[in-house]
């Protein structure tokens, strides 16, 4: 579905104007990471993360699409053990963003939009005997806002993020997959405990960069990029799943290639 | 902008701090959610916390809190129930003094008169044959990862002795391991693709609520099938994937169980962390044997008899092995009652 739509996007650009550009993106960061899953331990855990991503983005003089693909890990401590590596994670998000640009004034703009993405979470605590695996899916509904200054051949620039409402797909109460090493019941009964819910006020984020523009229409730039989930969910594990949150400090580089 | 991106504390909820009354409620609460033989362990889990609580002070030292927080867990009598922290492990007094007053076995008698010096090691089984290559002696002290039995171990071993009329597996003293040795171990043995137990899974905060039963079948024959007398014996310190081992016996008509009652131990054990770091190991599952009870503080068995420790300090004899040669020599393995259901 992710390369259906980016054919689509290429196609659309293809025949719109000369004015619109296609630019691949390879964008790359570290930085710290902090996450709760109450299924899993109390404990509030704080780890190294990195954050590759590849990206496509169709700008056009009023409205820009994006579609990226991000691939993050993460090796992490809890917050009262000196040293040491306790806890894994990682995910995978796939986002597509439309923005369209609502105001402009010199060398500002301001643009608005809506996106929507997919971000599964997993995450293993290897230190606790059988119960140590929690995954999480959240499909997201964000808007977005962006600002941008343009000063010659320089682009500095920030985006918000909101997510008004997700579906969540978030283990139940007893984390079930650990338990059973049969792989055949493994397989029958993954998902049974899992639910499947509804939540509001799921996610923010918030990105600050600068991006240098170079004639060939290229660009490379850095930013720094903050954002946090949650389940939002009741911790009780039976009517709604444990609580999940998670927040992501990363300073991230980014290449975009012009390629139309 | 600044601001949201330093604010992680304003949206993570603070789930609790370190004081000793938060870690000694916490534990209380989540062993009462997720510990899964309290239908079996005959403790008032209520009464346990009111008669404790009252003794955590905050403020007080964590050896102090350590040992108020193992006295709650011992009450459950529970070999899988334990507590870490940095500089101690507390376990289940009973359980493990169980294991060293009634112990099955001598080490030595067995290392020196039945395995010998010549004895033989196939996928963590030590084996020999006794009574002149009649009976195939195997020695299974761990179901553990280091030690995976498979079908093609189990295969070679029988055919290392082609008289053999019968098998002695003795798992005495075999603390667990892998649920998946146990299916391995059995793969030689007739199946029909047979229940062998039943698995259920805390689902609830409950002290009843469980997932539905989750099957466990005799995995399927794919070669020779091993119908010979098999005779297992067990112990006191057989326990956790031993005694599920035990259970698993039940759904086949060549095997009996021989020894003790064994140490119990059939649920799986997880662990979670305490606010303040401790971690929490307890039996999260429960298994069920074939006529659906719950053998948790012992599997008996089919053939009851004691070891002899006197005649094995005496006559360096183990009187269980001798008599499971003796019985799987006179034929009579098929006529020894064995648990039906």
């Amino acid at each position: 579905m992710f390369f259906m739509t980016l054919n689509c996007m290429f196609a659309a650009a293809s025949v719109v104007d000369s004015s619109t550009h296609v630019l691949l993106g390879l964008n790359g960061g570290a930085g710290v990471g902090v996450y709760r899953d109450e299924g899993l331990s109390p404990l509030l855990y704080r780890g190294l993360e990195i954050h590759p991503s590849i990206s496509v983005e169709v700008r056009q003089p009023l409205w820009r699409y994006e579609a990226l693909v991000s691939i993050d890990g993460g090796a992490y401590g809890f917050t009262l053990s000196p040293t040491g590596f306790h806890a894994f994670g990682g995910q995978v998000s796939v986002a597509f963003n439309a923005l369209q640009q609502v105001y402009s004034a010199g060398c500002w703009r301001l643009w608005a939009g809506v996106g929507i993405d997919d971000l599964f979470d997993i995450r293993c605590n290897p230190q606790f005997e059988n119960a140590s695996v929690g995954a999480s899916n959240f499909a997201r509904l964000n808007v977005l806002a962006r600002a941008e200054v343009q000063m010659r051949g320089w682009l500095a620039w920030g985006q918000l993020g909101f997510t008004p409402v997700a579906l969540l797909y978030r283990p139940g109460f007893a984390y079930m997959p650990n338990y059973e090493r049969n792989i055949s019941n493994f397989v029958d009964c993954f998902f049974d405990q899992y639910h499947l819910y509804c939540a509001a006020a799921t996610g923010i984020s918030s990105q600050l960069g600068v991006t240098r523009q170079l004639a060939n229409g290229n660009e490379f730039g850095l930013s720094y990029r903050w954002h946090h989930i949650t389940s939002r969910s009741t911790p009780d594990g039976v009517t709604a799943p444990y609580r999940f949150d998670q927040s992501s400090h990363a300073l991230m580089v980014h290449f975009l290639f012009n390629i139309q | 902008m600044l601001f949201a991106t330093s604010c992680e504390k304003a949206f993570i909820p603070d789930s609790g701090s370190a004081r000793a009354t938060d870690v000694f409620d916490y534990l209380w609460q989540q062993i009462d959610q997720r510990y899964s033989m309290f239908d079996v362990k005959n403790v008032d889990w209520q009464q346990v916390y009111d008669t404790l609580r009252p003794q955590v002070r905050n403020g007080m030292k964590s050896d102090s809190l350590f040992a108020l927080c193992a006295t709650m867990l011992n009450t459950l009598h529970d070999g899988h129930v334990n507590l870490y922290s940095a500089w101690d492990v507390s376990r289940s007094d009973s359980v493990y003094n169980r294991f060293y007053t009634d112990d099955g076995m001598d080490v030595d008698v067995l290392v020196l008169n039945y395995l010998g010096g010549n004895y033989h090691s196939t996928g963590g089984v030590a084996h020999n044959a006794l009574c002149d290559g009649k009976v195939i002696y195997m020695r299974y002290g761990s179901f553990g990862s280091g030690v995976n039995i498979t079908e093609r171990h189990l295969r070679h071993i029988v055919a290392t002795y082609p008289d053999a009329e019968g098998m002695i597996l003795d798992i005495r003293g075999n603390g667990g391991g892998l649920t998946t040795n146990i299916v391995n171990l059995l793969s030689i043995m007739p199946s029909h693709g047979q229940l062998i137990y039943n698995s259920q899974i805390k689902a609830g905060p409950d002290h009843d609520d469980f997932t539905p039963l989750v099957p466990t079948y005799a995995p399927n024959n794919t070669g020779d099938v091993y119908n010979k007398p098999v005779l297992v014996l067990t112990d006191r310190g057989s326990f956790s994937a031993a005694s599920t081992f035990a259970i698993a016996t039940f759904a086949y008509d060549n095997i009996r169980l021989m020894g003790d009652t064994t140490g119990g131990g059939l649920g799986l054990p997880a662990e979670m962390a305490l606010p303040n770091g401790w971690i929490c190991r307890f039996s999260s599952t429960r298994t069920l044997a074939l006529d659906g009870r719950n053998y948790e503080n012992g599997v008996p068995p089919d053939i009851l008899l004691k070891f002899d420790r006197e005649n094995a300090f005496l006559h360096h004899r183990d009187n269980i092995i001798d008599s499971a040669c003796s019985i799987i020599l006179s034929g009579s393995l098929n006529n020894s009652p064995k648990q039906t259901f």
